[in-house]
């Protein structure tokens, strides 16, 4: 396997980017007005459910399983607020239908 | 400066989702994840092409699964959860008409900006909010 320079450069140039981004936001200390800390106190609730709902369906046409089952996981993850046993209970689920053949 | 190398969405989550905020708690969660991280890469570089389809397997299911465990102890009050849900929405949206990483943001920035907006009559209760100022992101 050989590694061409410029492949070595981009790799380079990528890590400097990435860590300069998460560097600033941590060194970064400003003063905000009480609308942007509200603002910031919604940025995980948003960006979560937004990471979450369009992930849901899945592209092999079995929708309706991953949705009862992701109803089914945030029950647990609403009683227990476990993540280990959330992702094992939504998980074990779509594999039990699968199991038995449903494909929805 | 060290703990940014290691910084990823769910170390992020994490921290948000308990009360500790500190150094300690962010790069443990941040070296946890970064070490089974990369050593389940190697286990999967060497061992991968003995399992036939991951996407078969539904594996990409556990994604939406694990960051549902991380939204729901954040869902404390009725406007938290109207937040998610629109967001929720307008994800679905978006991610239908914008290129990935543009419609994450576009969800965050909207969702957020109406969160802030609902609860404006709220007084600030951030307990670090005396000296107005706080560590951003």
């Amino acid at each position: 396997m050989s590694l061409r320079l410029e492949i070595l450069l981009v790799f380079l140039g990528m890590c400097a980017v990435t860590f300069g981004s998460r560097l600033a936001g941590l060194m970064l200390r400003a003063p905000l007005p009480p609308f942007w800390l509200r603002f910031l106190r919604f940025v995980p609730i948003s960006v979560f459910a937004a990471l979450i709902i369009p992930a849901i369906p899945g592209d092999q046409g079995q929708g309706i399983m991953r949705v009862f089952t992701s109803l089914l996981a945030a029950f647990v993850a609403w009683r227990t607020r476990v993540l280990w046993l959330t992702v094992l209970v939504g998980f074990g689920t779509f594999w039990v239908l699968k199991f038995f053949g449903v494909h929805a | 400066m060290v703990s940014a190398y290691f910084l990823t969405d769910e170390a992020y989550g994490i921290v948000m989702a308990s009360n500790e905020r500190s150094f300690a708690f962010l790069l443990g969660c941040e070296l946890s994840l970064f070490v089974s991280w990369n050593v389940f890469t190697l286990v999967g570089a060497l061992a991968g092409s003995i399992i036939a389809d991951p996407a078969k397997l539904g594996v990409d299911f556990i994604f939406p699964l694990s960051f549902t465990a991380l939204i729901v102890p954040l869902l404390k009050s009725k406007t938290d959860v109207i937040v998610a849900g629109i967001s929720g929405v307008l994800a679905l949206v978006f991610s239908k008409i914008l290129p990935g990483g543009f419609s994450i943001f576009a969800t965050g920035v909207i969702g957020s900006l109406l969160g802030a907006w609902l609860t404006r009559s709220e007084p600030p209760t951030e307990p670090n909010l005396e000296d107005n100022t706080r560590e951003v992101a």
